[in-house]
């Protein structure tokens, strides 16, 4: 039931706390006195609320454990649950186990998504704005504002509610939470033509160089697998690395929307030797410290000079020298070598110059 | 087989004087180690098979084995005569650069500067070989791990993938009881490469070099404490996290230890027998080189790779180290002390990658010995930090000289196939280096700039003196006046460990 329950919450768009399985069960261990258990039902009955227009409402605090049941209980009967232990029995003793606790999400998320279907099925049917491409777009900007999508409303009655609510919410954030754009003159659709296709190169380019980097990761990875003690790990080795090599995708996710959301932050430099980039580089390893090494001495006071250099070697001159002057060229390189090499025992040779 | 690529080399004057005299010193029967001058050294890469476009010297280019250090060359992967040379990338696969930041400003360094450098050496191992020239007694538990393991100072804290992996493999050997040699051999990691010999190169050549992962090394590697002197790109150095003059910065260079030279030499071996075969000729013999699609081609690209990614865990384990000395030294967490990496570059390996080629998209093997990958802004193999400034370029000094941090360039990416210098190139051979310098001279100039050091073999303090380098400054500058890259930020250390 639990990996029901967190498939269907991904699925609705839900990435509050819960979405891990041991936090789930955690949350609907403690039930109504868990704060993020009544999170997630409020999230859910919220979006139910808006959708299938209920009257019913969850909005006591989550200490108030009484009137939260009370609340809960008239919204279940409104949606007509079927789970007689949701809904039969003193209203103050619900909801006291597990069990209980997690069909009741269960039941609210598949209740949202069926009541979502609804919706898309019925805007399929109409012909207003919902039927261009941008509809889901459109429809995402509605969610993340909270204005109602049900609503069937024509082009510029959406668009200007869609101004008004992001104007009202700009007042109130902080002055400085949102910068100033980058891109600040307008551009005329030739422009756009022409933006939109050196974005295609370059994402192309991007495409390539990710190619690159993440096979680099996979040979590097591949490389720690050759080891006989690694090879008993191979699946332990690919249950912690395929999930993560698993999000990164070789397309590039860059378009025109990024260029008109960027905002001057980007512009800032961000320093090689700054706190958050050595954030990324430290690791365990270097914060470790040997223990005391010997002296090894090497000063230069220490160190005597090292013993005089045999002269350096010179041709035989005409005429000079003793005898096997035939051979003179012969023996010239032969102990050019030798002195060249300094190797010892040579000496001899070296004393038959001229 | 007959290629119409050309040879070029970016120069300013006195860096072009350096060429020319290294060629005629060749032609006078000289030069050293063997090598070919570097201005031959890049016209015979461009005669090998399938190569595309020129073969480039970038200004800090000096000879090295077949390739020129400082050398980039691209060849064609569909092209089946194209070859893979291991002379192309180098035997220290994927040495590079890594740059720190920390939010710490000069005047907090200054007074700690002796203690931060001793911390520093005292946390990173250096030197060469399996000691990792340690110049005190290895004593306690910490010894039961092996080596110069650097990431179990006294055992105390058994930490990182290394000494992980070290286990896995210590167990997974002791998990052949039909090899029976393991027994009361749990603690001594040390005897396992000897006890798995014969269990098959591969896994013996793991063990091995699991015990010098997190050292140092020796040569040029080092590591820096480096303050900004300029900035010279405002908001590329934003980017990397660097917003003012005097911020301290650490500069890590190093590479696959012993593991990219094993893989070099087999490779090497290898295809001096399918060159044999396959009827490839090259002008030099140090150019031994393969078919990308042949097996022995294909061995070396897995072979580099792995000790590609081995660096990368080297100096990623060194990261960690500077990170603790850091700590201990300001008594605060790695963390407070935001000591994140701005990038981390590789100057000898040879990448797949897409290029345009007279207008056409064509994936190229491009090998780069002694150069570095220097993408423009928008290239997608570049972080997305860096998407617009562009590849942050990593060139290390030398001890005592500057270093730099450029960003790449749309004209690099056309004319060097987003390719630029890497550092100050050797300019005196080894040898000539200590005949020339004074070891105590050395240490003065050293000593009245400010500059502290750690070292621990005497002999590198001539061979690896600013005296024995070419100027980065020049170096660095006429690859941002040819615009293959653009400089971002000028370094001036403060202090310095070698091995």
């Amino acid at each position: 039931m639990e990996c029901d329950i967190l498939d269907t919450l991904e699925q609705l768009g839900y990435n509050g706390p819960l979405l891990g399985e041991d936090f789930l069960v955690k949350a609907s261990e403690s039930g109504l006195s868990s704060p993020e258990y009544i999170h997630l039902c409020v999230w859910l009955t919220s979006r139910l609320k808006s959708l299938c227009h209920l009257e019913e409402n969850i909005s006591a605090d989550p200490g108030d454990t009484d009137s939260l049941q009370l609340e809960i209980s008239g919204m279940l009967k409104e949606l007509s649950c079927p789970y007689p232990s949701l809904v039969s029995g003193d209203v103050q003793g619900r909801l006291q186990n597990k069990e209980d606790c997690l069909k009741l999400i269960l039941y609210l998320s598949s209740e949202l998504q069926a009541a979502q279907i609804m919706q898309t099925k019925s805007q399929q049917g109409s012909n207003c704005v919902a039927k261009s491409t941008t509809s889901p777009d459109l429809k995402l900007i509605c969610r993340t504002l909270g204005l109602s999508e049900s609503e069937c409303l024509d082009t510029t009655e959406l668009f200007s509610s869609i101004e008004t609510k992001i104007e009202k919410i700009l007042e109130e954030v902080p002055k400085e939470h949102i910068g100033k754009p980058v891109l600040k003159s307008s551009i005329s659709s030739k422009q756009w033509a022409e933006l939109e296709k050196i974005n295609t190169v370059l994402s192309a380019e991007y495409e390539c160089r990710r190619r690159m980097l993440i096979k680099r990761l996979d040979v590097t990875v591949q490389s720690f697998s050759w080891s006989e003690r690694a090879k008993e790990q191979t699946d332990s080795m690919a249950k912690a690395y395929q999930p993560k090599r698993h999000s990164l995708v070789i397309k590039s996710s860059i378009s025109l929307e990024h260029l008109l959301a960027a905002r001057e932050d980007i512009c800032n430099v961000v320093k090689t030797s700054s706190g958050s980039s050595r954030e990324k580089t430290a690791c365990a390893i270097n914060k470790i410290l040997m223990g005391r090494v010997p002296d090894r001495g090497g000063r230069p006071s220490e160190i005597d000079a090292p013993p005089p250099e045999m002269p350096p070697w010179q041709k035989r001159q005409d005429g000079g020298g003793r005898g096997g002057m035939c051979h003179s060229v012969a023996w010239g390189i032969e102990i050019s070598h030798w002195s060249e090499n300094n190797s010892p025992g040579q000496d001899n040779a070296a004393k038959m110059w001229p | 087989m007959v290629s119409d690529s050309k040879g070029i080399f970016y120069v300013n004057d006195p860096l072009e004087k350096l060429m020319f005299e290294e060629l005629r010193n060749a032609c006078r029967g000289g030069g050293f180690g063997g090598f070919l001058p570097a201005m031959k050294q890049i016209g015979n890469v461009a005669a090998l098979p399938g190569i595309v476009h020129k073969s480039i010297g970038l200004p800090d280019v000096h000879s090295g084995y077949g390739f020129a250090i400082g050398n980039m060359a691209a060849f064609d992967m569909s092209d089946p005569t194209s070859v893979v040379s291991p002379g192309g990338v180098g035997f220290d696969i994927n040495c590079g650069v890594r740059l720190l930041r920390t939010n710490l400003d000069e005047g907090d360094v200054q007074p700690v500067k002796e203690q931060l450098a001793q911390a520093l050496f005292d946390h990173i191992p250096v030197g060469g070989g399996f000691q990792g020239g340690h110049t005190h007694e290895r004593q306690g538990p910490g010894r039961s791990t092996g080596d110069g393991g650097g990431l179990v100072p006294e055992g105390r804290l058994r930490l990182g993938r290394g000494q992980g992996a070290l286990r896995g493999v210590r167990q997974d050997a002791a998990g052949r009881p039909q090899q029976g040699l393991f027994e009361g051999q749990e603690e001594r990691p040390a005897a396992v490469p000897v006890a798995l010999h014969g269990l098959g190169r591969g896994r013996l050549t793991l063990v091995l070099y699991l015990t010098q992962l997190g050292t140092l090394g020796a040569g040029n590697h080092y590591a820096e404490i480096q303050v900004v002197d300029e900035i010279y790109n405002d908001y590329a150095a934003k980017k990397m996290g660097i917003d003012h003059k005097g911020q301290v910065c650490v500069m890590i260079h190093s590479g696959s230890r012993g593991l990219g030279h094993q893989v070099a030499t087999d490779a090497l071996v290898a295809m001096e027998k399918a060159m044999k075969r396959d009827k490839i000729t090259v002008n030099d013999r140090q150019l031994a080189c393969a078919r990308v699609t042949s097996e022995e081609g294909q061995d070396y690209l897995k072979g580099m790779a792995a000790a590609g990614n081995y660096a990368w865990v080297n100096r990623a384990s060194m990261t960690f180290l500077t990170r603790q000395a850091f700590a201990k030294v300001f008594t605060t967490t790695p963390d407070d002390l935001d000591m994140h990496v701005i990038y981390d570059v590789s100057h000898n390996i040879a990448k797949v990658e897409e290029h345009m080629v007279d207008g056409k998209q064509k994936t190229l093997l491009v090998h780069r010995k002694g150069s570095t990958r220097a993408f423009p802004p928008h290239h997608p193999l570049i972080a997305v930090d860096y998407q617009l400034t562009g590849q942050p370029v990593l060139i290390g000094g030398t001890m005592g000289t500057c270093s730099y941090v450029l960003t790449g360039t749309e004209q690099g990416m056309t004319e060097t196939f987003g390719t630029t210098c890497h550092g100050a190139g050797r300019a005196l051979s080894r040898a000539k280096s200590r005949r020339n310098l004074d070891f105590q001279d050395v240490l003065d100039r050293l000593a009245d700039q400010g500059i502290a050091i750690r070292v621990a073999s005497p002999k590198l303090v001539m061979e690896e003196a600013p005296e024995s380098y070419k100027n980065v400054t020049d170096v660095v500058n006429t690859c941002h006046d040819a615009g293959i890259s653009k400089k971002a930020i000028k370094l001036r250390p403060i202090a310095v460990i070698k091995g």
